[in-house]
């Protein structure tokens, strides 16, 4: 019970300085918040091309629903500590971290949590608005389908975090770690829904790529909120999706424990 | 803490760094993309010591020692290439939380304050934890105060903190969750002399009140000598000296200096009777004399001339540590 009351009280004062961190920049979000806005270039593209008929099970209106709910997901789910934490590593600013017993890796993961507040109420009023006006627009907001989506989006985080920062210990090996967390995410944007709803790409990708974990990353909450995951595919799906979150927890793990063998500390 | 008569115990320790090479320009860029030269540095080869707690230990050695290496390893933040180590009776490698919480490490003009916040956020990170209860926090942040004078600066950013007043923030912070280890590289580089002497003198108050274990390394002799009994001198990353740095005086030099101001110019070749003349201004000089006629010699120059002033003291311990070095060198090149 005294564990869990200190383990609070740190999650707690972690996310109010990076809170009071993230005040400090203010132009930095919004600037940020601008350059997150490539779903709804795609929205504008597929929705055209959909007036005459819906494509790959897409209406137009499906179109909206996915890509607005897409902004939403993407600013929740993402994380960007990978590059932080191949700097961090490189040039010895692990070591203040390494001396303090808390793991360091809650310190990145927590980081971009305080963020995602100051982003949110941004996009979401536009949503609202687009879902009450704009006739075809439909999103799944049965109780339990609301339930499957926040799950999915714990997943999602989850996986997200622990895919990039195995990627991003790399860094423990290589000097320049950066082109790798790069690759990961240029794999991440195609393959996870950012670009295409994934039932978009021909059938012999999408046999492939719908059990790769990028899909797990951003579409599965997608495909459960605008009802494109038929209810029966919901316990394998999420199965999966679990699979690969325990093993990338436990590949992280393992690369931690090696690289802080090697770990050089620079910085005199 | 685990019983233990010795809070730090080191057994032949080696770390070892596999670094590579690359000469500079376009060219050197070019090839070393192809073929890549790689060479071993020995940062720490075979040392051993031993500290008791309550020490405090000066960790000499040029630039490229292995100092801040040994630092390292004992704070657990590198893996020994061979050898033992144990602090408080723990592995430091191991990172365990009950070791992390008892030792620090600081080093001089790095950053483990958050750079964009008020210095008294990171204290809050650290209180948290460290699982410092609310009471303790209080008390011991009110003594850091008294013996650093910190509550002006908490509030301020620590970005816009003047390089002492962080360095301050910085001892603070390390010392919250009051360690019975400090390891301490080079805390004073880059202060004015105030400041500097400040640093030394609540190292010093911290030693004598918490009966904390100091292993510092410096550049400047003046935190040597004003905190330091023992010294460890370390070079090519082997330990040239372990011990007394009175005794290290006495043994490197057997003489003492003594500093004369007279009424009026006298000769050089008058004073050269009485030890070796390092430094002559007619009526100023320096005179190294053998340690046991020292004061003998000092006496017969205050007879024989008028002597406005004379001084005897110790070699600088800059001069000492130099020439252990050059010894070591020396022998080193004949072994080749």
């Amino acid at each position: 019970m005294e564990a869990l009351k200190w383990l609070y009280r740190k999650i707690k004062i972690i996310l109010i300085v990076h809170w009071a961190r993230a005040l400090e920049y203010r132009i930095v979000i919004f600037i940020w918040i601008l350059a997150s806005t490539v779903p709804l270039v795609m929205m504008a593209a597929w929705v055209h091309l959909s007036t005459s008929g819906p494509i790959g099970g897409y209406t137009s209106g499906d179109f909206i629903a996915y890509y607005m709910a897409n902004l939403l997901v993407m600013q929740v789910v993402s994380t960007w500590h990978g590059w932080e934490m191949t700097k961090a590593i490189r040039r010895g600013e692990l070591n203040p971290l390494l001396l303090k017993p808390f793991h360091p890796l809650w310190h990145f993961g927590l980081r971009a949590i305080p963020t995602k507040p100051l982003r949110l109420p941004i996009y979401l009023p536009p949503i609202i608005v687009v879902t009450l006006l704009v006739p075809g627009v439909h999103y799944d907001l049965r109780p339990i389908a609301l339930l499957a989506f926040f799950a999915a989006l714990a997943i999602a985080y989850m996986l997200t975090f622990f895919m990039q920062t195995a990627i991003a210990l790399s860094a423990f090996w290589i000097s320049e770690a950066t082109p790798f967390v790069t690759i990961w995410y240029q794999f991440r944007i195609l393959f996870s829904g950012y670009i295409i709803p994934l039932s978009l790409f021909p059938t012999q990708v999408l046999r492939i790529i719908r059990w790769l974990p990028f899909r797990f990353t951003l579409s599965l909450p997608l495909e459960i909120i605008v009802g494109k995951l038929p209810q029966e595919e919901w316990a394998i799906t999420f199965a999966v999706a679990m699979a690969w979150t325990v093993l990338f927890f436990g590949l992280m793990h393992i690369i931690w424990n090696r690289g802080l063998r090697v770990y050089a500390a620079f910085g005199a | 803490m685990k019983p233990d008569d010795f809070a730090i115990q080191v057994h032949r320790l080696k770390k070892y760094y596999q670094v590579h090479h690359r000469p500079p320009g376009f060219w050197g860029a070019v090839t070393s993309f192809f073929h890549r030269k790689y060479t071993y540095i020995k940062a720490v080869d075979d040392i051993s010591f031993r500290i008791r707690p309550g020490e405090i230990i000066g960790f000499l050695g040029p630039n490229g020692a292995g100092k801040t290496t040994t630092l390292k390893v004992l704070s657990g933040l590198l893996y020994p290439t061979a050898g033992e180590v144990s602090v408080l009776g723990y592995t430091p490698h191991r990172r365990e939380k009950d070791f992390l919480r008892q030792i620090t490490l600081i080093m001089g003009q790095k950053n483990q304050l958050m750079w964009d916040l008020p210095a008294g956020d990171s204290f809050l990170v650290n209180k948290a934890i460290y699982e410092i209860p609310d009471d303790e926090y209080e008390r011991t942040l009110a003594e850091l105060d008294d013996m650093l004078n910190l509550r002006p600066l908490l509030t301020k950013q620590v970005r816009k903190l003047s390089l002492g007043e962080r360095m301050k923030c910085e001892l603070a912070a390390a010392l919250l969750h009051r360690p019975q280890v400090l390891f301490l590289d080079e805390p004073t580089i880059g202060l004015d002399v105030t400041t500097q002497a400040k640093i030394r003198e609540f190292i010093a108050e911290y030693n004598r009140r918490f009966g904390a274990t100091i292993l510092l390394t410096s550049h400047y002799m003046a935190d040597v000598t004003a905190l330091c009994d023992r010294i460890i001198v370390i070079h090519h990353g082997h330990i040239l000296y372990d011990g007394n740095l009175k005794n290290l005086v006495e043994q490197m030099a057997p003489y003492k200096v003594l500093h004369i101001t007279f009424q009026s110019p006298i000769p050089r070749s008058a004073l050269e009777p009485y030890g070796e003349v390092v430094h002559y201004e007619g009526i100023r000089a320096t005179i190294n004399a053998p340690r046991a006629e020292a004061a003998t010699r000092a006496a017969q120059l205050l007879t024989k001339f008028n002597v406005a002033d004379v001084t005897i003291v110790e070699p600088p311990v800059e001069e000492i540590i130099a020439l252990l070095f050059q010894t070591a060198d020396k022998e080193a090149n004949s072994a080749v």
